[in-house]
């Protein structure tokens, strides 16, 4: 009877080494451990249990690949024995990593290094793709909210998220249900993580041309966090374009620029609240006169270098800072044939051209050198490749979503379905990422998750 | 861990700690020195360095580094009240941690990383993984396999999916 107790406990005892040696990444990673000398009885007396754990974890490991270490504790603690014997001085001490330092190295990576590895091995791609460790990996574009409207549907208005890949469980599900109560959420502008939203009170449906009451509200859709501004000193019913500027490489606070414009859209200044003041401030316009901010065709405001830059209807982009202070305007490269749509990609501001003898081809030109209007003319592609031989035309068939920020890549929505799709500059080649639905719509927002906390203050 | 350098310091270096490698090896260094390292800055909090520590993960050529690293900045640490001293050291710090790394071959930054893990010393850590990090930037994923001593476990048709999904990852 005693015996059999005894022989219980011995095998219950053998399961929890056996569980602990499979948490590698739980505990600090055990480079060389050599059978332990007597002597070491201080360090084991004071680091008792994570010795022993550290040490069953190594001497399972020692010699292995680590592509075993994602493998069951049974297997490891098998393999454990004559493992023990291999001489320490071959083996590749990088075999000893635990995910923790894998991470710790692959967070420092640029982030299309960061993706390529995920080729390396099954360990290293879950450690990449799984939710928690990539959370400290650098981020890149991961999808695009987008909208439908369906007259049959009850709300009539939804929230849409696809994953950049086309596939796949959507990174963000769009309810927005984090949010403070209300009627209708709009999302207006996303920018490095964070998601500029009109938020409309319910209250007394007002006349047709006149706009609801709103708020705006600065979210984190990745940690459903948010901050309600304060109102801008709009009257009432005004609607102004408005975009959000942040950028956690220069600070960890957001502003919300709206440009103020007098009769005829002539913009006059520019009002911004920043967060860290929670206060809106208003400056008169450094651009001089007649400066109309396109607001058709999808243009979308780019955040860079700590400006913002948002195309006007002259064939120019007007550029300005976060304290209103330093003013710029730079030409577009082609006056003729410019659509306005400008991104950045690679830390560059990028612009589309149409060429005005040719209004299915397609240019897109890099700002080469941001302190003078170099542009170069970087790619050119007829919408025939770009459509599968189509004939279609910017603005009415086709739109450009946004160019990726780390690589030479196009996005477009196109066709009655609302196609998304892809276009290879260097290789030249189209990929189709999925149907959106012939009944979604603007603004399809590029989206960067920012996995921690942004708003650690300025509420 | 700057309040137990300031205190070692104050009789001109402290009480001594002996610090035993793997293989046998003993470094004597001052507490302040020591102390650089979490782990056994609480050791030494806990009063039981008294008859040596022995670090039975670290081998004597890596904690040979690692008691250097740790002088030298034990020196910074001691000298940061004095501004002009500091900014001085500063430089010579940035130079010494520099030549370090740029040295490193890869078993030995590896087995760096361990030790400065192990140990608790961030900066080291900090530094040696953006070492392997500068390395690894523009390398292939079979580069990679190398390096890390690593099998490659997809099938071929796992790794096409995610050279598709990744494609623009892949086209340098």
């Amino acid at each position: 009877m005693a015996a059999k107790v005894v022989l219980v406990l011995a095998v219950s005892l053998l399961t929890v080494a056996m569980a602990a040696s499979a948490c590698s990444s739980d505990y600090p990673p055990a480079p060389r451990l050599t059978p332990t000398p007597s002597t070491g009885i201080l360090l084991l007396c004071h680091f008792d249990v994570s010795v022993r754990v550290i040490q069953s974890q190594c001497s399972a490991l020692a010699g292995e690949s680590p592509s075993l270490r994602g493998l069951q504790a049974d297997t490891l603690s098998a393999a454990s024995p004559e493992m023990e014997d291999l001489p320490m001085g071959r083996r590749n001490p990088a075999a000893s990593l635990t995910d923790d330092l894998i991470v710790e190295i692959l967070r420092r990576l640029p982030v299309r290094s960061v993706c390529r590895f995920k080729r390396v091995c099954r360990s290293w791609r879950n450690l990449i793709a799984d939710h928690e460790p990539r959370k400290k990996l650098p981020q890149t574009l991961s999808g695009f909210f987008y909208e439908s409207l369906n007259g049959e549907r009850c709300p009539c208005l939804a929230h849409h998220f696809t994953n950049v890949s086309g596939k796949g469980v959507p990174l963000i599900f769009p309810s927005f249900s984090f949010l403070p109560q209300c009627d209708t959420v709009v999302p207006l502008d996303c920018c490095n993580g964070l998601l500029l939203c009109r938020c409309f009170q319910p209250g007394p449906n007002n006349g047709d041309d006149e706009v609801g009451v709103f708020h705006y509200v600065v979210c984190n859709p990745a940690t459903k966090e948010w901050v309600m501004l304060p109102d801008a000193n709009w009257a009432n019913g005004e609607t102004r374009i408005a975009c959000l500027c942040f950028d956690q490489a220069i600070s960890s606070h957001f502003h919300v620029l709206e440009y103020v414009e007098a009769e005829y859209e002539d913009v006059t200044g520019v009002e911004i609240y920043s967060s860290e003041t929670g206060l809106w401030t208003l400056h008169e316009s450094g651009w001089g006169d007649d400066v109309v901010v396109r607001h058709w065709a999808n243009p979308r405001s780019v955040f860079l270098n700590g400006f913002l830059h948002s195309a006007t209807c002259a064939a120019e982009i007007v550029v300005v800072d976060m304290e209103g202070k330093k003013w710029r305007t730079i030409a577009m490269p082609e006056p003729e044939g410019d659509t306005g749509i400008i991104h950045q990609t690679q830390g560059r501001l990028c612009a589309f051209n149409v060429d005005p003898d040719d209004i299915f081809k397609l240019s897109i030109w890099i700002l080469e050198d941001y302190d003078t209007d170099n542009w170069i003319l970087k790619h050119t592609v007829s919408s025939l490749r770009l459509f599968g031989g189509k004939k279609y035309q910017f603005g009415f068939d086709y739109q450009i979503i946004v160019v990726h920020p780390e690589c030479n890549l196009i996005f477009f929505v196109y066709g009655w379905d609302k196609t998304l799709m892809a276009y290879e500059m260097d290789r030249k080649e189209v990929r189709v990422i999925r149907n959106l639905g012939h009944d979604s719509s603007d603004p399809y927002l590029p989206y960067v998750p920012l996995f921690y906390e942004s708003f650690a203050d300025g509420r | 861990m700057a309040a137990a350098a300031a205190e070692a310091t104050t009789d001109g270096g402290g009480k001594m700690i002996i610090l035993i490698s793997a293989d046998g090896k003993r470094f004597e260094v001052t507490e302040a020195v020591a102390s650089q390292s979490q782990l056994i800055s609480n050791m030494i909090e806990d009063d039981c360095t008294e008859n040596g520590v022995r670090l039975p993960n670290v081998d004597g050529d890596i904690l040979t580094m690692v008691v250097d690293y740790c002088n030298m900045h034990a020196g910074d640490a001691a000298a940061a009240g004095d501004t002009m001293k500091a900014s001085s050291t500063e430089e010579e710090l940035k130079k010494f941690d520099a030549e370090l790394v740029q040295a490193l071959e890869n078993p030995v930054l590896f087995k760096l990383i361990l030790a400065a893990n192990f140990l608790n010393i961030k900066s080291l850590l900090d530094m040696t993984c953006q070492r392997v990090a500068d390395m690894m930037s523009g390398k292939t994923p079979e580069q990679m396999r190398e390096t890390f001593s690593i099998e490659n476990d997809f099938t071929p048709e796992e790794e096409a999916a995610i050279r598709q999904e990744n494609a623009w990852a892949f086209d340098d």
